[in-house]
């Protein structure tokens, strides 16, 4: 090989060595195939192109021009009869061949479907991540939980789950008691997932106690107070399906499934976005958040 | 071949153009130096209202720089050449000289009109098809006098068989008629809602899928008949004509020029990876777009073989420099789009600044530098008068030389890293990064783009000054020389 094609070469060397540095900065799997061809293809990009143009400007300074000099000639410009240079003109043949043979046979014509292949793809991921997630332990939970909330909760709930200065509920402050009493004393008709709660299940010092208990978590055993509540929330605020929200916390389940529309705003409903693992995970991280 | 008596050729329409190429060339590039900068720091996007937006200067800046700059050149190759490789002066005939006095005009007129528009807001927001219906009705009738003319040199030759330059002209004016008929199908509202809307106000014929698959059929045919055919048009002619050197293979030039034609129309489809338009539709525009790998790097072979054994005149002659490198950077971004169109390395590349990238490869690298060396192999010719400056030429070449490797070098890191930032998940399956984290991390790419565009600005002003000096104050020529340039 000649200097110049080395020289070429060299120059697409060290692009393709800082930009793979770069990339390597930003943790980026190259184990992914999108990933590796990319940088496959960057390669052959910068290889070919220097190598061959090198190649070239080497003939310039070793060879000479030569051949059999056509009869016409354009305002002193000539035309050498030589032939095609072969590498090019193989080339050639063969990527056409190739682009045929593609279209027609190695590409699924007429039986493809990218929804199909999306789908596929999904099942298999998914599949995938239930084997590996089969049974998190629960710090893995929490990690999990912070991962997918920072890609989907964080842009209403903010990076820290603060709300946002009120866009969406702040989950460091949680259900405080002047809330939870208020909403006993308005009831509240939010959440899409149950029906409403009725104003005025409880007044004065009994309100006072039982929303204490639903404050603090509804740790322990329940106060008396909270019988009324337990009728439709649980013995110990557990939570009854179609009936009643968990008060243990945020029902976040609930809160996924059919979302909620209340004096704050508007919270989407993610069904089916989830799996029942990430469920989990998103409920112990939010549930977490208190400070 | 005729005789050998010396032709006199007419030239007043290049000289025209020659003026609005430097012009454009300058208010273009200009704009793209700002847009570039307003990407690195985006406080400068408030200093003239909406007018100094980066919304409203970057479709000026493509518009300026392709339908102002490269067309302007494009047109003073052509005048130039067209006359000299078949050997008729246009000047003979005092119709077509009047039809193209006329085509200068209105294309005045027309490019005028597009920065105006533009630059308030008037757009149909299709990319490089972005002018209204009054403008394109303007742009139909330039491109048609234009046919004529070219048509009315060919009938008129003394020179029997046609010159590649040629073959490339008349695919250019067939491509790009074509194209632009299809893509600006529109229906001015105005006219057919009964009085709704503006004037100027039109929509497209085609709607959703339809209409994107058009317009990219034309989007990436511009980049065809606009960047590619016609500037293998000028190197056809310029290299060789410059360096004295015959063009190293007839057959080559044929099997690439059919193979460009035939192939580029297909690989539009690129354009729509990913997206609602129909698989086979995708897969087809990436097959078409790698087997143009090989008629693109046909032509540029062509080229660097014809300079065989040539290295003093490579050393020594700037054009010759400018279109040596011109040929490389061609190879480069004609095997850089191939490959960005697959579809796996288009999951990556899409939207990101790997693409613009490719682009300034092509365009500053390829075309600018061809549409320079037009106008510095034609002025000696045109005006008589030796080039201004040989060292001024020579230090534009390296200044632009590495404002190309500084753009591409810096967007090719920047754009693959944003890409790639786009799709990282962690173990969890989530995201990684958020757009603002890819921000922070492209900034210092995006400053040395800036940089880059700069330097490349700087060089145009040197060339702009070299040329105007050529122009009027060079060395008087006694005789027209016959390949080399002459440059003090
Ligand atoms: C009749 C059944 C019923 C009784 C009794 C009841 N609740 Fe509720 N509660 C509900 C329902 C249903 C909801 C969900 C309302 C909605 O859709 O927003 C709810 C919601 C709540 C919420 C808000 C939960 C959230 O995630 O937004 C709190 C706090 C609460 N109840 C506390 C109490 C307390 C304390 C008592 C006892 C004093 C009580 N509830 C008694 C049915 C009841
Ligand atoms: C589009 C904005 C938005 C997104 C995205 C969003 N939320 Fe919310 N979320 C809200 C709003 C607004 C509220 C408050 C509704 C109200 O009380 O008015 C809320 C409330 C909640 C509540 C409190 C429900 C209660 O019982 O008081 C929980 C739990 C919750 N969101 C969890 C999540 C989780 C987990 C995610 C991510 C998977 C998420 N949110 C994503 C806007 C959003």
């Amino acid at each position: 090989m000649n200097a110049f094609v080395m020289k070429g070469l060299a120059f697409a060397v060290v692009l393709m060595i800082a930009t793979i540095v770069v990339v390597k900065q930003m943790h980026i799997d190259l184990n992914d195939p999108i990933n590796w061809i990319t940088i496959l293809g960057a390669l052959a990009i910068a290889g070919l192109s220097f190598g061959v143009a090198a190649k070239y400007m080497g003939q310039m300074k070793t060879d000479t021009a030569s051949g059999e000099l056509a009869e016409e000639n354009w305002d002193g410009i000539g035309e050498y009869k030589n032939e095609l240079p072969a590498g090019w003109a193989y080339s050639y043949l063969g990527v056409m061949i190739w682009g045929l043979w593609y279209f027609f046979m190695g590409y699924p014509l007429n039986a493809f479907s990218q929804i199909g292949q999306y789908n596929d793809e999904v099942q298999a991921y998914q599949k995938k991540f239930q084997e590996k997630w089969n049974n998190p332990s629960e710090s893995t939970l929490k990690e999990m939980g912070e991962s997918i909330f920072l890609v989907q909760c964080a842009p209403c709930h903010g990076e820290t789950g603060d709300g946002l200065s009120g866009k969406a509920e702040d989950f460091t402050k949680g259900r405080t008691k002047a809330r939870v009493l208020n909403i006993i004393k308005n009831g509240q008709n939010a959440l899409g997932a149950f029906p409403g709660m009725p104003p005025g299940m409880a007044s004065g010092a009994a309100a006072e106690k039982a929303a204490e208990y639903v404050a603090g978590g509804c740790k322990g055993k329940a106060p008396a107070e909270f019988s009324v509540c337990a009728g439709c929330h649980g013995k110990t605020g557990e939570g009854k399906p179609n009936v009643a929200p968990s008060l243990k916390g945020y029902d976040v389940k609930a809160v996924l499934t059919k979302g909620k529309t209340g004096s704050i705003g508007m919270m989407p409903s993610f069904v089916n976005r989830f799996t029942p693992v990430q469920q989990k995970a998103l409920d112990v991280y939010v549930n977490s958040l208190k400070q | 071949m005729q005789s050998n008596a010396a032709m006199e050729y007419d030239y007043s329409i290049v000289k025209l153009y020659m003026w609005t190429t430097v012009i454009f060339g300058i208010v273009g590039m200009l704009v793209g130096v700002i847009i570039a900068s307003q990407l690195a720091w985006p406080q400068l996007n408030y200093w003239l209202g909406e007018y100094g937006t980066f919304s409203r200067l970057r479709p000026i800046h493509t518009n300026v720089v392709v339908y102002g700059f490269m067309i302007s050149g494009i047109f003073v190759g052509f005048y130039y050449s067209a006359q000299r490789v078949l050997k008729v002066s246009i000047g003979e005939s005092k119709f077509l000289m009047t039809l193209g006095y006329l085509q200068f005009f209105l294309y005045l007129i027309a490019a005028s009109g597009l920065v105006i528009s533009e630059g308030m807001g008037i757009t149909t927001s299709k990319e490089y098809a972005q002018m209204e219906w009054p403008l394109d009705i303007l742009i139909v009738v330039i491109w048609v006098l234009w046919g004529m003319i070219m048509f009315g040199l060919i009938g008129m030759r003394r020179e029997k068989a046609l010159y590649i330059s040629m073959w490339y002209y008349v695919a250019t004016f067939l491509g790009v008629a074509m194209l632009y008929l299809f893509n600006n199908m529109e229906i001015p509202t105005q006219l057919l809602s009964g009085g709704l809307g503006a004037w100027y106000h039109s929509v497209s014929m085609y709607a959703g899928t339809n209409d994107a698959m058009v317009q990219w059929w034309w989007g990436h045919n511009a980049v065809a008949f606009v960047f590619t055919v016609p500037i293998i048009a000028l190197i056809y002619y310029y290299l060789p004509k410059e360096s004295g050197q015959a063009v190293y293979s007839y057959k080559l030039s044929l099997l690439s020029f059919w193979g460009l034609m035939f192939i580029y129309l297909w690989a539009g489809g690129h354009h729509l990876l990913w997206s609602t338009v129909p698989d086979w539709v995708q897969t087809m525009g990436s097959i078409f777009s790698v087997v143009l790998i090989l008629p693109s790097w046909g032509s540029a072979i062509n080229m660097l073989l014809t300079m065989k054994g040539e290295w003093n005149q490579l050393t020594d002659n700037p054009l010759i420099k400018f279109m040596v490198l011109a040929s490389t950077f061609y190879m480069l971004s004609t095997l850089e789009g191939p490959i960005q169109a697959v579809k796996s390395v288009n999951a990556i590349a899409h939207f990101t600044d790997w693409i613009p990238g490719h682009v300034h490869d092509g365009v500053l690298g390829w075309v600018a530098f061809m549409v320079f060396a037009t106008l510095m192999h034609s002025a000696p010719r045109v005006f008589k008068r030796e080039i201004y400056s040989k060292s001024l030429l020579e230090a534009q070449f390296w200044i632009q030389t590495v404002a190309v490797v500084l753009y591409f070098t810096s967007m090719w890191i920047a754009g693959i890293t944003q890409g790639m930032m786009w799709r990282a998940v962690d173990e969890y399956g989530n995201l990684m990064y958020s757009f603002i984290d890819t921000v922070n991390v492209l900034h210092p790419y995006w400053v040395i783009r800036a940089v880059g565009g700069t330097l490349y600005f700087i060089g145009l002003l040197m060339f702009a000054w070299n040329f105007f000096m050529t122009a009027t104050a060079g060395r008087k020529l006694e005789t027209e020389p016959q390949f080399r340039s002459p440059m003090a």
